[in-house]
């Protein structure tokens, strides 16, 4: 499978990182491994492109942070979906599916022309 | 396990964060991860070092995480938030230490003394011509609207002229302390057992200070108590009892009788 655009996913992490969370607290790796894992490695974004996006969240207070022993032993600083950054994942999912909406219609509006 | 590599991947993102009380945890916080991802591939069968090199390779360009870092890491609000975190708690300490050495005074005030006769050993110091006649621990309660008045000492004192008058202490308990301290000494009057009455301030009208035979005033106050210092003057010798009276808006808001006779 072809590796999906790094622009096109860009926009989206954010809605990634909250959904991931929404399921759970994780840490950095973790989150980086399950989205791997779950995409069958579509998805390999750069992995330090996730600590800006986490940390903003933090920041805008849609995620906490704490630090917890993982399955390891060492210990990893989680990150918590606050009811905040769940009342935002809504919105980024509903921008989504809006979105992929609009490209799948003019998808289908523009394949008649293309054959 | 720290390798240099990882440092000095983590040594170029941090130097784009401009504030630096955050560049350790953001350190330790991508470390982890370089460790984490390493270990992975080691497990996959990878040599460390290549293992090591892969997991800061798959991070991506340490300039651009350090730039997008420095974003949510803004300097002027963490140091806005260090100096206030600093400011409150600099504050707490100077509450802390003005107040400790007073928590004693406020611990009384609060407990309220249960007695308070020290107003009266005053007078007796400061008149020692006065023969004392009767020292006297008067049951008389007396309730009245969230009030409870009593008299837990009072002296029947002869001058050196011969008069007789009655010095004593009015306690007033108030569970709401907004109501400490009520104003009642000016028409505090009273009445003996033969029927004579001893006016009070607000009894003598037209005024002549000759006439007020019953006064006194507040002494001391606390949240719960408040403590009055009082005197009837010019007691008739042959009276037994005293009740002392305050009824200036029609109901005895005060109504105490002792006896004047016994004691020690």
């Amino acid at each position: 499978m072809k590796k999906a655009d790094k622009n096109l996913l860009s926009g989206s992490t954010t809605l990634l990182v909250l959904s991931l969370l929404s399921a759970g607290d994780k840490y950095g790796y973790e989150m980086i491994a399950e989205l791997e894992a779950k995409s069958d490695h579509t998805f390999t974004l750069k992995e330090g492109t996730l600590y800006p996006i986490l940390h903003t969240l933090e920041r805008d207070g849609a995620v906490k942070s704490y630090e917890k022993e993982a399955p390891t032993g060492r210990t990893r600083k989680y990150y918590h979906v606050t009811k905040k950054g769940l009342r935002l994942l809504d919105e980024k999912k509903e921008e989504w599916t809006e979105f992929s909406k609009t490209v799948n219609a003019i998808l289908a509006g523009a394949a008649p022309a293309l054959a | 396990m720290a390798s240099p590599q990882f440092n000095e991947f983590c040594g170029r993102v941090c130097r784009r964060v401009r504030f630096r009380p955050d560049r350790a945890a953001i350190t330790a916080e991508l470390t982890a991860h370089l460790e984490d991802h390493m270990d992975a591939l080691v497990a996959r069968g990878f040599p460390p070092e290549t293992a090591a090199r892969q997991a800061v390779a798959a991070m991506g360009d340490p300039e651009e995480i350090g730039k997008e870092l420095d974003k949510s890491h803004s300097p002027f609000l963490g140091w806005f938030q260090i100096c206030f975190r600093v400011a409150v708690w600099g504050l707490a300490v100077l509450v802390l230490l003005f107040t400790l050495p007073q928590v004693g005074a406020i611990a009384e005030d609060l407990a309220a003394p249960l007695q308070d006769g020290g107003h009266l050993d005053e007078f007796l110091t400061q008149n020692d011509e006065y023969d004392i006649v009767a020292d006297l621990n008067p049951g008389a309660v007396w309730h009245y609207e969230g009030y409870t008045f009593s008299i837990p000492r009072a002296l029947v004192v002869r001058a050196s002229d011969g008069t007789l008058s009655l010095h004593y202490t009015v306690r007033a308990d108030h569970p709401n302390p907004w109501h400490r301290n009520p104003v009642f000494w000016d028409w505090l009057w009273a009445e003996d057992d033969l029927g004579n009455t001893y006016s009070s301030y607000g009894q003598v009208v037209p005024f002549q200070f000759s006439a007020v035979r019953s006064s006194g005033t507040s002494t001391t106050w606390h949240p719960f108590v408040s403590y009055y210092s009082m005197w009837v003057d010019r007691l008739d010798p042959a009276a037994e009892k005293l009740t002392l009276r305050f009824d200036r808006y029609g109901e005895n808001a005060i109504y105490l009788t002792l006896s004047l006779k016994g004691g020690t």
